[in-house]
């Protein structure tokens, strides 16, 4: 009965990502909204490692890997953030028109 | 207006996601779960049959630090070293100055006593 609460709590939390992601302007709240849904998804791997292959972890070790990735998007995120911020003084997600044709 | 529909759509998704949560019914394996010794069994993962993501991974890890100093690096030089540049051309020039006048530099034609004959007067002036 325990797999159900991991299940529900991640999937709320990935909604809440999911809400932050759509409804804020911020670049930062954005990245934070993003992290937020990839701690979901990590959640859900490990619950079901846990309870459904409790021999061979393998959802433990994809768990890993969606940490690594998270850290390289972070990281390349934030210095995109910075590079923007300095060429056009603002955060602001409306004000990003750069890719626009 | 956008936000509220956001958050409708999502408390919708999280009530969704529940209920197919609640209701399948999940296999639960009987097997006691691995516990600290899951360490080892990851670590042998790693190691045998997911080699290949593992160092995949890392030479993701050293692109995207690259990748981050590319992007973050400053372009142009800030604007407090450029005073500082100016000082050090300018006591370079001004020691340049003062080393003209030695009696190393002194031309061909400079007699070699009037030299001689000016540090003397030059000591006689210290004294």
């Amino acid at each position: 009965m325990q797999l159900e609460y991991f299940l529900i709590l991640a999937a709320a939390l990935f909604c809440i990502g999911i809400y932050g992601l759509v409804s804020s302007r911020n670049v930062i709240r954005v990245l934070m909204s993003i992290e937020l849904m990839l701690n979901a998804v990590n959640l859900n791997l490990m619950a079901f490692s846990n309870y459904l292959d409790p021999v061979g972890i393998k959802g433990q070790v994809f768990s890993v890997f969606v940490i690594t990735i998270a850290a390289a998007e972070a990281a390349v995120g934030l210095a995109i953030v910075l590079s923007i911020y300095r060429n056009r003084d603002t955060v602001d997600m409306e004000q990003f028109n750069l890719l626009k044709w | 207006m956008g936000k509220a529909a956001t958050g409708a759509v999502c408390t919708g998704l999280v009530g969704l996601l529940s209920t197919m949560v609640l209701s399948h019914p999940w296999k639960i394996s009987t097997v006691a779960a691995a516990g600290d010794n899951a360490i080892e069994v990851i670590g042998q993962h790693f190691f045998s049959d997911y080699l290949l993501p593992f160092e995949l991974a890392s030479v993701l890890l050293l692109i995207a630090l690259v990748g981050a100093i590319i992007l973050a690096r400053r372009e142009y030089i800030p604007d407090v070293a450029i005073p500082q540049e100016d000082e050090l051309t300018l006591t370079e020039k001004h020691r340049e100055l003062v080393a003209a006048v030695s009696p190393e530099n002194t031309p061909k034609f400079f007699p070699r006593y009037l030299s001689s004959f000016l540090q003397y007067l030059c000591n006689l002036n210290t004294f």
